[in-house]
């Protein structure tokens, strides 16, 4: 193994016992080891710097308001869902009352007591053509009484029987 | 190094967490943002350093905290949530790259803090920073994730393997060839400069 090989080994894990060994006799790979120890901590250094507060407070208030506002929408959308829940409900609860509902038993007052009584109201005027007499029964008209159980209220009319032409 | 995780996890079994966290899970959002501030820094530091920029990875950090909200019962089952985070940063980071791999270049920006008024030292502060970038930049997704969480945040082999959903000798081998690489880059830009 040469040494551009062993510096993959000792970057690796410079503790590892046969690195160890290996520094203790090549100069050049203790150097390389050195200065790779003094590069990670340099750069450890570096990375160890703070950021201004600005940039974390920046973060958290973005954090936050992305969270209000998916609060907010939360409740709009769960005032949403429960409204479309309420409509929804009733309207099915609506249609099962209908499905569900007794047989309506209508109460009408009884229907006024009709007397109905007919009487001839003239005779039926005889057509020239038919003076002579024939077997077919003639049209009559009928005057057509009905009382009511109003005194009040009497109602009439005029019927015509069916002949037989 | 092992500092910054040692410190999140400990802090992730205590029964105030327990209890912040109950109450995030109930809709607490000032509870939520108490357990943000805890883990920020672990989260927007991380994707910074994966995908090169503080406006990318404020957006990534953004993400990874939505998500957590949505999680925060999975994630308090698993009783790890540093290892949680740091798998789902790196996650979403690698989804930004593949969207955008065209990323922006990386700039010392001012979001940055010297907490040094010499400014003789603020500049070797900045030069240091733009090196870690660019030695970053230089290096495969993989092998990048893998040691600025090894390296850099200071996670055990294992912890890095768990977070990257590969095996250890993988993780193992990937860190080789960063270091390897890294240390070339940073030699080779002050030769350069010499």
């Amino acid at each position: 193994m040469n040494c551009r090989e062993w510096e993959e080994r000792i970057a690796g894990d410079p503790e590892d016992p046969g690195v160890v060994s290996h520094l203790a006799d090549c100069a050049g790979c203790s150097v390389f080891a050195s200065g790779l120890r003094e590069t990670i901590e340099w750069l450890r250094d570096a990375h160890r710097e703070e950021i201004a507060p600005g940039a974390y407070t920046a973060v958290r208030a973005r954090v936050r308001s992305r969270l209000e506002a998916r609060r907010r929408w939360g409740w709009v959308w769960a005032a949403g869902v429960v409204a479309a829940g309420l409509v929804l409900g009733v309207g099915v609860r609506s249609k099962m009352r209908v499905e569900e509902l007794p047989a309506v038993v209508l109460r009408v007052p009884g229907a006024p007591e009709v007397k109905v009584s007919a009487e001839r109201r003239m005779p039926a005027r005889k057509p020239a053509w038919r003076a002579g007499g024939s077997l077919h029964r003639k049209a009559e008209e009928v005057l057509v009484k009905i009382e009511t159980g109003d005194p009040d209220v009497v109602i009439y009319w005029i019927a015509e029987t069916k002949g037989d032409y | 190094m092992g500092t910054l995780t040692f410190t999140a996890m400990a802090l992730d079994g205590t029964d105030d967490f327990s209890r912040t966290i109950e109450a995030a899970r109930k809709g607490d959002l000032d509870a939520f943002e108490a357990i943000v501030r805890r883990y920020e820094r672990l989260v927007l530091v991380t994707a910074l350093r994966l995908v090169g920029s503080l406006l990318d990875a404020q957006d990534v950090s953004q993400e990874v905290f939505l998500r957590l909200y949505r999680n925060l019962g999975k994630v308090e089952a698993e009783r790890n949530f540093s290892g949680w985070l740091y798998r789902v940063t790196v996650n979403l980071c690698h989804d930004l790259r593949r969207r955008r791999p065209e990323m922006v270049a990386v700039e010392d920006g001012p979001e940055l803090v010297s907490g040094d008024a010499d400014p003789q030292r603020q500049i070797t502060e900045a030069e240091r920073r733009r090196v870690l970038a660019m030695s970053l930049r230089i290096l495969a997704e993989k092998e990048r994730a893998a040691l600025v969480l090894r390296d850099l945040e200071g996670l055990s082999t294992e912890e890095v393997a768990r977070a990257l959903g590969c095996s250890e000798a993988t993780v193992r081998s990937q860190i080789s060839k960063a270091r390897v690489k890294v240390r070339e880059f940073v030699e080779r830009y002050f030769r350069r400069r010499e």
